[in-house]
């Protein structure tokens, strides 16, 4: 970790609000992106990244360790992106109306992968989001989502297989 | 599955870097500022159980559909959210009182209230002609007492949140307090006296009656105990918040068996409760029992049992071996796996280790290998190895490295080569070969084991 982000952490810890804002604009791109892996569009990722923020000051004292501090604040973001998801999920049933109402046709880009994450448990998706795009060792994700590294190992195995099952029939079906 | 790939269609989601930046300083910004807790509280369950969901700002357009369709009188709450408040407001649980008090210019109007068993939550609105004597223009702050307690030593201070609006000439406010007593008054009244409004000295007194949201208790209670000495005993069903919550406790007296829950279905087919989603709320030292919380969701009306699905993660400590031989193997405990190291190196400021990994490992656990072998081998000064105990489990900074830069020399065998940058993040300070120990914990690669499930039935 270079030795300014070390200095801007701990100012934040002490309770720099502007010293917690550089920093997650330092690592925005991280943020939106895990964010959209679960919402799948602009305006919820937005709002996952404010709540996110929100809590990151909230609980910034609670970081002993600068180290610590990406994956405390990846632990915070996966957090708001279920919690949000849940509630969007609760909230609005996605009907054929609502679908039929958006007029602009759909310019997003096809994502594959993405596409198929979707359709699986959340334990799944968050484990397979933490280990291919975050790069994490379970025993990073096992931390991150306070289960056992057994779970961990055992829903990652589990997440592949479905993963991996989802993608074939995208292919036969799509 | 490749890694790459993922990498690459991630990264080619857009970001609009402006947008981003806003919500960070919109987040921050409201953190900095007082704000409302969640409405539903349970005890001491307070932080463990919230789920917070921020005010005004970012609502998608789908979600804005949905809430226009709030009547009237819930509009106070879905300006700020409350989504409790918008559906006790739908269901006519909500108490309307728009009261009225003009004092020194500045009006106050208290439209509704609610309590929901734990908080009372009150929304009104706040005009005054011209400048305020204090605060920011967009600001505002309330000195107010409940009850007949005065300044700070008034327990409904305690934990009092309120969130605000700007509007033309005033403020909305929303204001949530935490229900200071144990019993629940029948009808009950609380009388709120304002001092001052915005540096306005006035008496603002008004009292609001509070309609008790039907709140109930339902005996759960259940207790499994497992061949290890662990049990999960569920003990009562809350209902009253939007999904009921269940309450139950693990006991784990042998750190290395840990019984936890995976998930609950109800008999249904539903799956209600994940054990992901369980919020620990008593953790006591002195025991071995934890207390979680877990929001039931999707529960079948009709459903007449939950069948709970325990599993049990086993572990053992690490395994630590002193350098000082080229050739050596750590073994599991508790599974066939093992470590056996070929060569131990030094070259200038890097340690080479070339090693195999042997045992029963399946496909996944084999690819993954090579992810987490780079973070599963610790370097530790012999002498700090003291440092290392139960209650400081981290290897002691400027005494450990725990990181290495991985080569896969044969996939088929297992046989990777490690390499320790001795000058790089993490040192050993005065780096001795024959005074290092190398740590490795298989733990990682035990998978857990399905347990029996247990039904519980549902009382009516």
């Amino acid at each position: 970790m270079k030795d300014k982000e070390t200095m801007l952490i701990k100012k934040a810890i002490k309770g720099n609000s502007k010293a917690l804002e550089l920093l997650l604009q330092k690592h925005y791109e991280r943020l939106y992106r895990t964010a959209y892996l679960y919402v799948h569009n602009k305006e919820d990722s937005l709002d996952i990244v404010q709540e996110a923020a929100y809590q990151a000051f909230k609980s910034i004292k609670t970081v002993k360790n600068p180290e610590y501090f990406l994956t405390w604040l990846t632990k915070i973001v996966i957090h708001c992106a279920m919690n949000h998801h849940r509630q969007r999920k609760d909230v609005i049933p996605l009907t054929e109306e609502i679908l039929s109402k958006q007029t602009s046709p759909s310019i997003e880009p096809t994502y594959e992968l993405m596409d198929a994450i979707k359709g699986l448990k959340e334990s799944f998706r968050t484990t397979l989001i933490l280990f291919y795009y975050h790069d994490y060792s379970i025993k990073m994700i096992s931390e991150v989502m306070e289960l056992p590294e057994g779970t961990v190992k055992t829903n990652l195995s589990r997440g592949k297989q479905a993963l991996r099952k989802c993608l074939k029939e995208e292919m036969i079906h799509g | 599955m490749d890694r790459q790939k993922w990498i690459k269609e991630v990264n080619s989601v857009d970001v609009p870097k402006e947008e981003v930046f806003q919500a960070i300083s919109q987040g921050i910004k409201q953190a900095e500022k007082p704000r409302r807790k969640k409405q539903i509280i349970f005890g001491a369950l307070t932080a463990a159980a919230a789920t917070i969901i921020i005010g005004s700002g970012f609502v998608s357009p789908a979600a804005n559909q949905v809430l226009a369709k709030t009547p009237i009188i819930g509009e106070l709450y879905k300006k700020f959210d409350d989504k409790l408040g918008m559906k006790l407001a739908e269901e006519d649980m909500v108490t309307n009182l728009n009261e009225t008090i003009t004092k020194k210019g500045v009006t106050l109007k208290v439209t509704s209230a609610y309590f929901d068993g734990f908080q009372v939550t009150i929304v009104g609105e706040v005009y005054k002609k011209g400048k305020w004597p204090a605060n920011e223009p967009d600001e505002i702050s309330f000195d107010m007492n409940f009850e007949d307690y005065k300044g700070d030593t008034d327990p409904w201070l305690d934990g009092h949140t309120s969130n605000f609006n700007q509007i033309k000439d005033g403020f909305e406010f929303h204001w949530t307090m935490n229900y200071p007593y144990e019993d629940i008054k029948e009808n009950m009244e609380l009388p709120i006296t304002i001092h001052y409004i915005n540096g306005v000295k006035g008496d603002w007194k008004f009292s609001v009656p509070v309609e008790q949201r039907k709140f109930t208790e339902m005996n759960f209670a259940h207790k499994e105990i497992f061949e290890n000495g662990s049990y999960i005993e569920t003990k009562r069903i809350l209902e009253g918040s939007e999904n009921p919550t269940l309450i139950y406790s693990i006991s784990n007296p042998d750190e290395h068996d840990q019984v936890y829950l995976s998930k609950a279905v109800d008999n249904k087919g539903n799956e209600v409760i994940s054990g992901f989603n369980s919020q620990l709320v008593d953790d006591s030292p002195e025991d071995f029992i934890e207390t979680f919380a877990s929001e039931i969701y999707n529960l079948d009306k009709e459903a007449k049992t939950i069948t709970f699905y325990p599993e049990l993660s086993i572990n053992e400590d690490t395994l630590y071996q002193n350098l000082n031989k080229s050739g050596f193997v750590l073994a599991s405990n508790r599974s066939d796996l093992a470590l056996h190291v070929n060569s131990v190196k030094q070259e200038k400021d890097k340690l080479i280790l070339d090693y195999n990994i042997t045992g029963t490992l399946d496909k996944a656990s084999k690819s993954d290998l090579k992810y987490n072998l780079e973070y599963a081998l610790t370097l530790v000064d012999e002498k700090h190895m003291k440092d290392i105990d139960e209650d400081n489990p981290f290897p002691p900074e400027g005494h450990s490295i725990s990181r290495n830069k991985l080569k896969v020399l044969d996939r088929e065998k297992l046989h990777f080569q490690s390499v320790f940058d001795l000058k790089g993040e993490g040192k050993i300070e005065n780096f001795k070969l024959e005074d290092t120990v190398l740590g490795i914990n298989f733990s990682t690669y035990f998978n857990s084991i399905e347990l029996e499930p247990f039904t519980v039935k549902l009382k009516d």
